[in-house]
C-alpha cells in the first residue's frame, strides 16, 4: 500500500468525512457524555456522513486502494490491528502481539470467537492464505502490498497464532501490517482462494468480511454507501447501529440544515477558500467544533535539471525569502492553517524536525541573494534580468484549482523583482507534468504530511523509482540517499528521529520544494447524537474521525491495553 | 393591408416610437462609450494593477477600494476597469471577423451561384451544426486563449448564419433590374460587387455585427468563468468564476461587491451594443426601420 498518499486521497477524505480532534474541551466531554449514554438503556444510533466527490471504487481491499474507499472497505474488512485516537496500532483481529528483539519475527494471537459475515469461523489460516495470496499469488499482481515486500514467511503453529518473518527489520512493520491505512485486509480464504483477478472480483461473495459492519446497499455513481451494524461482532455489536454516507451539495450547509451528523470544511483546499469566520460562528452554536493540524500542503517546487537559477541553492532560497508565507495563511486561509514547514513533514509528524530554518519573510535579504545569484536589473525596468543581460521570466505552472496560491506567488516575487508567466492548465495535465518534470517552477497540492517519513525516500532520494507529482525533479544529495537507506533500516525510535531530522535539515537548506501553507483541519459533528467522534493522528487518509474502533465502542476514549 | 395595422397597438405612434429609439440609442451610446473609455484608458483610471495585492482580503467598499476587494485583497474596481477591454476587443474583432468571414462565403456564393454556392452552402452546413462550445473550450484551452486567438476562433465557428443571409439577399439583389442593367451594359463581377451589390449589404451587415459582436462578449466572459482565457489578462468572467469558487461567497456579504458588479457589467455592456445597433439601423435606414418594427 501507498505509503504517501497522494493529493486525491487528502482531498476527497477531507470532503467526505468529519475528522474530529481534540479541541480545548474534547478531553472531559469524551469520557463523560460517552459512558453517561452507554450506560442507561443501549439507544443505538444511525450516523449520516456526507459522500465523497471522487470516486472510491469498488469496496474491497483492491478495489478501493484511495483514502475515500479504503475508509469504506475498512467498515466491511479487518486488519489485524487497528489504531485508537491516540494514533497508535492497538490489537484488534488480533488478540496481542510481539517481536523478537531483533525485531525480525512478530507473532500474533488471534481472537477465538470471531466469524466471517457469513457465518464461517475465522482462522490463523485465513491470516497465512491473505499474506500468500497478497505476496506471491495473485493479490501481489495489484500492488496494492508492494510497501511489505521484505516479509519473508508466514506461518500457523496453531489456529489462533501467525508468525511473520522479515528479511530485515523494519521501523514501520506494524504501520505496514497492521496500520489503518496500508496495513493488510484480512479475507475468507474460503472465497477468495478461487479467485484469480482479485481487481476485477465484486458481488455479494466479495464483501464478505469480518467487521463491525455489513454493506446493505451502495451506488458508486453517487458514492453513496450504506453500511448496517454486524450484531455478531466479536467486540460486541456496534453502537453505531447504520453508517449512511449520502450525497450533499455543501457538506457544511447540509449539517445546518440536520442532513449530516457530521462535515468538514476543506478548509482553503482547492482554491475553495476558508470558512467564514461568521459561519464558524453559526455551527458552532449547534455542533462542536473540532480541529486538527493539517497534513495536506501546498507546495512550490523548483525543478532542478532545468539549469539556471533553479540549481541554485541561494536562489531557491532568495525565493523563499521573498515569499511571505503568513501572509499567504491570513489571505487565503483566514489564519487557520500555518506556512509549511521547510523539512517536507507536517507540523503534526511525529518526526518534525522542531529546529528547522524558518524562512520568514525578508524581502531585502530575498533582493540581496538574488543580486549574488547574478539575476540583476540590467535595463533599469523594475525586473531582474539574467546575468547576460536578457530578460528572466519564471513560467509557473499551475493547475487551474491554484490559480489563487500562483497568483499570490506572483504577486510576492514581483515584490523581490522577479517576473512570473502563469501557466494555468487543469488538474490532470498538471499532475502529469508535475510527474514528468515538464516545468521549471510548479505549484503542487498533496497530502500525506503527516505519513511515515520512509514517504521522504520515495519523494527526494535520488535513488527512488517513483512516479509522482509530489517527486521532486534533479534534486541529489549522496548524504540524504544515505540517512534515507540507514534510517530504512533502523529499529530504535530514537536514533531514527535523529537521521530523520538530518534528513529533513538537508530539505530545509537545499529546498527542492518549499511547503507553501498547511490548511488547520476543521470539522464540525452533533455530540448530542454520538460521541464518539474522534480525529486519530498519523492515520492520513482516515477519516478517520470516524475511527471505526469507536462506532463500536460508542465513546472517544482510547482502546483500554489488551 | 390590414395586418399591420393590427399589429400596432393602439396609441403607439411613430413619434414616441422615435423618441423611444432615440433615448435607446442614447443609452446604448453612453453604455458602450463607457465601457470603450475604460477599456482605452484603463490603466490610468485604475487606481490598482488587476492582480496587485491592494489591501487586506475580503475588505467591504471604501474610499480606498471603491468596490472592495476581494478573496486574495486584490482590488474589485481596478479588475473591473481593466476587465472592460477584454471584453470590448473581442467584440470588435470576433464581431468583425464574423461578419468578414460569413460576408465573404455569402456574397462568393450568392453572386457565383452553381457548384461554387453548392459547395460553400454545404460547407456552412457543416460547420453549423458543428458544437461551438465544447470546440471553444477545446482549442481554446489548447491556444491559451488570448484574446487574438479567441476573436478568430469565434468568428470561424460562427459565421454560417451571416454567410447565410448575406447569400440571400445576393441572390435577392442580383435580380434587381439595375444590376441586371450593368450586367446588359458589361460590368464585369468585380464592378458589380463594389458599385452594386456591398453597397446594398452595409445595413444588413451591420445588422448581423451587433448580435455577432454581443454574443462575443458572453462568449468571452463564459470562456473566462469556465477557465479558458490568459490568466494574465483580467477579464469579467474570470472575475465570476474566482467569486464563484469561493465557496462561502454567498454566506457572508461579498458577494454584493465581488460578484455582482463583473456581472452587471456583462449585461450592461451587451445590452448598450444592441441598443446602440438597433438605434444604428433605424437611423440609417427608414425603410429597414419600418420593416422590423
Amino acid at each position: 500500500m501507498r505509503t504517501s498518499r497522494n493529493r486525491l486521497t487528502a482531498l476527497a477524505c477531507a470532503a467526505m468525512l468529519a475528522l474530529v480532534a481534540c479541541s480545548s474541551d474534547t478531553g472531559g466531554d469524551s469520557g463523560g457524555g460517552g459512558t453517561a449514554a452507554g450506560g442507561g438503556q443501549e439507544e443505538r444510533v444511525t450516523i449520516r456522513l456526507a459522500a465523497s466527490d471522487q470516486g472510491p471504487g469498488y469496496p474491497t481491499p483492491y478495489g478501493a486502494i484511495r483514502g475515500p474507499g479504503r475508509l469504506m472497505s475498512s467498515f466491511i474488512f479487518d486488519t489485524l490491528g487497528f489504531p485508537d485516537v491516540t494514533g497508535d496500532p492497538k490489537p484488534w483481529l488480533a488478540r496481542s502481539w510481539e517481536s523478537t528483539p531483533d525485531g525480525k519475527t512478530w507473532t500474533f494471537r488471534l481472537r477465538d470467537n470471531v466469524r466471517w459475515h457469513d457465518g464461517r469461523p475465522f482462522t490463523a489460516d485465513d491470516v497465512v492464505f491473505t499474506f500468500d495470496y497478497n505476496l506471491k499469488g495473485p493479490g501481489s499482481t495489484t500492488g496494492v502490498y508492494s510497501a511489505v515486500n521484505y516479509i519473508d514467511t508466514v506461518t500457523s503453529p496453531d489456529p489462533s497464532t501467525v508468525v511473520i518473518t522479515t528479511t530485515q527489520a523494519r521501523p514501520t512493520f506494524l504501520t505496514d501490517v497492521v496500520g489503518s491505512f496500508s496495513g493488510m485486509s484480512i479475507m475468507p480464504k474460503h472465497i477468495w482462494e478461487s479467485v484469480t483477478d482479485p481487481a476485477k472480483f465484486q458481488g455479494d461473495q466479495a464483501l464478505v468480511g469480518t467487521g463491525p459492519y455489513k454493506l446493505r446497499q451502495f451506488d458508486l455513481t453517487n458514492n453513496t454507501f450504506d453500511f448496517l451494524a454486524n450484531d455478531d461482532f466479536y467486540l460486541g455489536p456496534p453502537k453505531v447501529r447504520e453508517l449512511q454516507i449520502i450525497k450533499v451539495g455543501d457538506p457544511l450547509l447540509a449539517l445546518q440544515q440536520g442532513e449530516l451528523d457530521s462535515a468538514t470544511t476543506g478548509n482553503g483546499q482547492s482554491g475553495t477558500g476558508a470558512i467564514p469566520q461568521s459561519q464558524i460562528d453559526a455551527l458552532s452554536r449547534n455542533f462542536k467544533m473540532f480541529t486538527a493540524p493539517g497534513e495536506f500542503n501546498v507546495a512550490l517546487f523548483f525543478n532542478q535539471t532545468r539549469g539556471f537559477p533553479y540549481d541554485q541553492k541561494e536562489f531557491r532560497q532568495a525565493v523563499a525569502y521573498a515569499l511571505d508565507r503568513r501572509d499567504m495563511v491570513q489571505r487565503l486561509l483566514n489564519g487557520r492553517g500555518v506556512p509549511g514547514p521547510a523539512g517536507a513533514l507536517g507540523p503534526a509528524n511525529p518526526f518534525l524536525n522542531p529546529r528547522l530554518p524558518e524562512y520568514n519573510h525578508d524581502l531585502n535579504r530575498a533582493r540581496s541573494m538574488l543580486d549574488q545569484v547574478g539575476l540583476r536589473d540590467a535595463n533599469g525596468d523594475g525586473v531582474r534580468d539574467r546575468p547576460d543581460g536578457s530578460p528572466f521570466a519564471i513560467p509557473l505552472l499551475t493547475s487551474n484549482l491554484d490559480t489563487t496560491t500562483a497568483t499570490l506567488v506572483s504577486e510576492q516575487l514581483r515584490a523581490a523583482g522577479l517576473r512570473v508567466d502563469l501557466v494555468t492548465v487543469d488538474q490532470p495535465t498538471s499532475d502529469a507534468r508535475d510527474t514528468r518534470g515538464e516545468y521549471d517552477m510548479a505549484i503542487v497540492h498533496f497530502g500525506g504530511l503527516s505519513s511515515d517519513p520512509n514517504g521522504l525516500t520515495n519523494r527526494f532520494a535520488s535513488t527512488s523509482r517513483a512516479q509522482s507529482f509530489t517527486r521532486v525533479q534533479g534534486f541529489r544529495n549522496a548524504e540524504f540517499d544515505r540517512l534515507a537507506a540507514e534510517q530504512a533500516g533502523t529499529i530504535d525510535v530514537n536514533r531514527r528521529k535523529e537521521l530523520v531530522n538530518q534528513m529533513q535539515a538537508i530539505l530545509a537548506d537545499e529546498l527542492p520544494q518549499l511547503s507553501l501553507y498547511v490548511p488547520e483541519q476543521i470539522a464540525f459533528a452533533d455530540t448530542k447524537k454520538f460521541n464518539g467522534w474522534a480525529y486519530t493522528p498519523g492515520c492520513p487518509p482516515c477519516g478517520i474521525s470516524l475511527n471505526k474502533r469507536n462506532l463500536v465502542s460508542g465513546n472517544a476514549a482510547p482502546a483500554p491495553n489488551a | 393591408m390590414t395586418l399591420p395595422a393590427v399589429a400596432l397597438p393602439a396609441g403607439r405612434t411613430g413619434v414616441v416610437t422615435r423618441a423611444r429609439a432615440r433615448v435607446a440609442g442614447a443609452a446604448g451610446a453612453l453604455f458602450v462609450g463607457f465601457f470603450t473609455v475604460l477599456a482605452v484608458f484603463g490603466e490610468q483610471l485604475a487606481p490598482y494593477r488587476a492582480t496587485e495585492l491592494a489591501g487586506p482580503s475580503l475588505e467591504p467598499p471604501s474610499d480606498a477600494h471603491l468596490l472592495g476587494t476581494n478573496l486574495l485583497g486584490q482590488d474589485v474596481a481596478s479588475q473591473l476597469i481593466l476587465g472592460a477591454r477584454a471584453s470590448l476587443v473581442i467584440a470588435l474583432l470576433a464581431g468583425v471577423g464574423t461578419v468578414l468571414v460569413g460576408g465573404m462565403v455569402g456574397v462568393i456564393a450568392g453572386w457565383f451561384r452553381g457548384w461554387v454556392d453548392a459547395v460553400l452552402m454545404r460547407v456552412t452546413d457543416v460547420v453549423l451544426v458543428v458544437p461551438k462550445l465544447p470546440l471553444l473550450l477545446l482549442v481554446g484551452a489548447l491556444t491559451g486563449g488570448r484574446v487574438g486567438a479567441l476573436s478568430l476562433l469565434i468568428a470561424v465557428t460562427f459565421w454560417p448564419v451571416t454567410a447565410r443571409v448575406l447569400r440571400s439577399q445576393v441572390l435577392s439583389l442580383r435580380t434587381r433590374t439595375h444590376v441586371r442593367a450593368a450586367t446588359g451594359f458589361g460590368a464585369g463581377t468585380w464592378h458589380q460587387l463594389r458599385n452594386h451589390i456591398l453597397p446594398d449589404l452595409a445595413l444588413l451587415s451591420l445588422a448581423e455585427l451587433i448580435p455577432a459582436a454581443s454574443r462575443a462578449v458572453a462568449l468571452q466572459a463564459g470562456l473566462a468563468f469556465l477557465g479558458v482565457g490568459d490568466p494574465s489578462q483580467p477579464t469579467w468572467g474570470g472575475m465570476i468564476r474566482d467569486a464563484i469558487a469561493y465557496r462561502s461567497v454567498f454566506l457572508i456579504e461579498a458577494w454584493k461587491w465581488w460578484l455582482v458588479p463583473p456581472i452587471l457589467a456583462i449585461v450592461t455592456l451587451v445590452a448598450g451594443i444592441s441598443l446602440l445597433g438597433t438605434a444604428g439601423e433605424r437611423r440609417l435606414s427608414p425603410r429597414v426601420s419600418r420593416h422590423t418594427r
